[in-house]
């Protein structure tokens, strides 16, 4: 049984290199990543914008003696556990990671720091001091909201005149820095912040980039998309040439020898299952675990009931996590569901018995209701579906936007995928979609009480998050039962517990109760960025 | 002591007797069955292939993909992986040979032996581009996966052999069987089944006639089906 990974963190940075699979179009992002211009890389869960960031920083590390400029890679997953009183404050958080993330990357490199980045600071102190002040940050949780003193950090001026005196003392170009999990998708305060910070920070001798989920908006007074930023939409087009090849490519490097065998054997089978998955190497991979012998049987057990309940649970989890904004999350699952899906499915029949083109889009009118944007970002963010083309004029030149549909869910109304899934990806034309208009019946039904997403219900539902049982984490039985053991029976517990705490267990020394501590609280992140 | 010799091997027979009889018993019964018909296909095309190539080679690995079913019904699973492994290394070789008279007449007498990394060799090895090119360039494209595929079936096949202290110290030390290493087995044969095909298809079967493309046709719809290109030769 082939044991893939998965996610990007599971990879050691190291070995990121061996797992890349190049394509033009990859080729092209990463090395804009590494060039002087800031790009922000938007993109679903698990369609690879990490593994990318990655790969950017891998290729700098790389080529540091030659090009000079250094890789600084950081995420901001911790932010949703922030629970500030100030807005400005997540600002200064960030500002502390990216210090501390920038000394980090440095020494690593081997590269005496000639200036300091905190004037009153030795080296070490600077470290000391970075890290009291990001966990105090990340301790905010608990409630105890209190001033965080920030006053030794510097100003972001003060940050980019101590960073342009590095690289001018160490000959470094630039440094580039790639910061994973940026904004909230739920927190526009946040988005705020991020972009506010990011338009500040870059300089001549800083280049910041970006990996944002689709949805993500709010931009702040300062930050002007189309000025400060080049944005990426990181998207694999089922529709092109080398589709199905780029995806076996990528299984080629983690499969064994038994799985390669059965793809290259039903390759036809296979290229159901990667049209299926959208573009997204993650679901490729965990519905390949599902089909391990990819039989017809198999791909069309697994397209009909993964795409039709399991892609689901990730959406309707938001919904479990942030009740308040239940409404936005259950309309656009019954949107989809109700309307989009029968209606394509239903002429994509008629298209496929008359022999003509099918189609896998649809076309929301611009002036239709914000609530309802806002429910297709949050079905953009789990990848149901995907912006297409901003501005398309559709029937009466009426001006709207055209999204995508995952295919998998579409192929999964089909009675065996693996027969009509490869006419209807093949066929799928832009030109056709199904319309909806301003004032769609549809719409009436999405009241919700709430029209904007605000951080008290974020905060809110932070709180019933945490006080949740450990059962809901994504940890293998046992280590839950491990952590029920020493009475950490709610998420928080586990946050708030000391190695020391978790060396209590049976049989747990130092370096196991570190990689139960890491384990349980990068679990937890998880549970909660998203 | 001539005689405390014999029964130690009668003795080891029964145990061979035990293991073949589990084996046929357990769920993996008819993989086995299905799996040892291959020796009749492969049979095939020594009878198609002699007269015309120098069939040395793969006669050896006919007798080694036989004896690693020997070995696995005895319980000697090391053995197993062991000729597994050469059947699947000297498939590649004839293939690699067979276009090439001198290397190997020196390989015969010799002289000269080809490594397996030669063998899968990106640039020029049976699976390269420009090799599957000269004689069946419709799946060229194929290539790169099957020197993935295969790599990865050589480098699996050789933990169970050497090197790998978690799969060595799961090997039985007495003869007994063992589902787990019958079945990792099993898979491992299925899939060298599945690359000796691929490569005696790309390498010979556009030279074939009428009667001998016939004699191949049903081995090669079910094992290699699912390669579009390969049906048009039946078209």
């Amino acid at each position: 049984m082939s044991d893939f990974k998965i996610r990007t963190e599971t990879i050691k940075p190291s070995k990121i290199l061996d797992y890349f699979v190049e394509t033009k179009d990859d080729r092209k992002i990463v090395d804009r990543l590494k060039s002087d211009v800031p790009i922000v890389l938007v993109g679903s869960r698990g369609v690879g914008k990490s593994f990318l960031l990655r790969v950017a920083e891998a290729e700098l590390k790389r080529d540091i003696s030659e090009k000079n400029v250094v890789p600084v890679y950081l995420s901001f997953t911790q932010g949703s556990v922030l629970q500030l009183t100030d807005e400005h404050d997540f600002y200064q958080w960030m500002l502390a990671k990216m210090c501390s993330a920038l000394l980090r990357s440095i020494k690593k490199l081997g590269i005496s720091v000639p200036a300091s980045l905190l004037a009153e600071k030795s080296g070490d102190e600077e470290d000391h001091y970075l890290s009291l002040l990001i966990s105090e940050f990340e301790q905010t949780w608990k409630g105890n909201l209190k001033t965080i003193d920030t006053t030794d950090l510097p100003s972001i001026d003060d940050f980019k005149e101590a960073i342009e005196d590095i690289c001018e003392e160490s000959g470094i170009e630039s440094i580039n820095f790639f910061i994973d999990e940026a904004a909230h998708i739920l927190r526009p305060s946040q988005q705020r912040q991020f972009f506010s910070l990011y338009r500040d920070v870059n300089s001549p001798y800083i280049n910041c980039n970006a990996a944002v989920y689709p949805g993500v908006t709010s931009f702040g007074d300062n930050f002007q998309p189309i000025h400060d930023a080049t944005f990426i939409n990181l998207e694999r087009d089922v529709s092109s040439a080398g589709y199905v090849e780029y995806m076996r490519n990528i299984v080629d490097k983690q499969a064994d020898s038994n799985l390669l065998g059965k793809i290259a054997k039903n390759m036809s089978n296979f290229s159901v299952l990667s049209y299926a998955a959208n573009g997204n190497p993650r679901i490729l991979l965990k519905t390949l675990t599902l089909a391990p012998s990819v039989s017809s049987r198999e791909v069309n057990t697994v397209i009909k009931e993964f795409y039709k309940s399991e892609i689901w649970g990730e959406h309707t989890l938001l919904s479990d996590k942030y009740s308040g904004f239940k409404n936005f999350i259950d309309w656009g699952r019954n949107f989809v569901e109700d309307y989009i899906l029968p209606e394509v499915k239903g002429k994509n029949d008629g298209y496929l018995a008359g022999d003509k083109k099918t189609s896998r889009f649809f076309w929301i009118h611009r002036d239709a209701p914000e609530t309802v944007k806002k429910a297709l970002n949050l079905l953009c963010y789990t990848g149901i579906i995907s912006l297409h083309t901003d501005a398309v004029k559709a029937t009466r030149s009426e001006v709207g936007t055209r999204y995508s549909l995952n295919v998998g869910c579409l192929l999964s109304l089909e009675n065996t995928p693996v027969s009509t899934g490869i006419p209807i990806v093949k066929n799928t034309t832009i030109k056709r979609m199904s319309e909806f208009g301003a004032n769609h019946a549809a719409y009436t039904s999405l009241s919700p009480e709430i029209t904007a997403f605000d951080d008290s219900i974020i905060n809110q539902a932070l709180e019933e998050q945490l006080a949740k049982s450990v059962d809901f984490l994504d940890l293998p039985n046992w280590l839950i039962e491990t952590l029920k053991g020493l009475g950490l029976n709610e998420i928080k517990d586990v946050l708030n517990a000391t190695e020391q705490k978790i060396q209590e267990a049976y049989y747990v020394g130092k370096v196991r109760s570190r990689y139960i501590k890491n384990e349980a609280t990068s679990a937890v992140f998880e549970y909660l960025s998203g | 002591m001539e005689q405390g010799c014999k029964e130690h091997f009668s003795a080891l027979n029964h145990k061979f007797s035990a293991v073949i009889e589990s084996s046929f018993s357990s769920e993996k019964s008819p993989k086995i069955s299905e799996l040892f018909q291959f020796i009749d296909d492969l049979n095939t095309w020594h009878e198609i292939l002699q007269g015309k190539e120098d069939t040395t080679i793969l006669l050896s690995a006919i007798k080694e993909y036989e004896f690693s079913f020997q070995a696995v019904l005895n319980g000697q699973y090391r053995y197993a992986f062991i000729a597994q492994r050469y059947f699947l290394e000297q498939v590649c070789r004839f293939i690699y040979l067979s276009t090439n008279e001198l290397h190997l007449r020196h390989w015969k007498l010799g002289l000269r032996d080809i490594s397996w990394g030669s063998l899968v060799e990106k640039e020029n090895g049976v699976f390269s581009k420009i090799f599957i090119r000269a004689f069946y360039d419709e799946v060229e494209d194929e290539g790169e996966h099957m020197i993935a595929l295969s790599s990865k079936l050589y480098r699996e096949s050789s933990e169970f052999i050497h090197g790998n202290f978690e799969k060595i110290s799961g090997m039985p030390d007495k003869i007994n069987f063992d589902v787990k290493l019958l079945e990792k087995w099993l898979d491992f044969v299925e899939t060298s089944k599945f690359v000796a095909l691929f490569l005696l298809l790309v390498r010979f079967s556009k030279e074939f006639d009428a009667e001998e493309l016939r004699k191949i046709e049903d081995m090669t719809k079910e094992e290699l089906g699912g390669i579009e290109e390969f049906n048009l030769l039946f078209a």
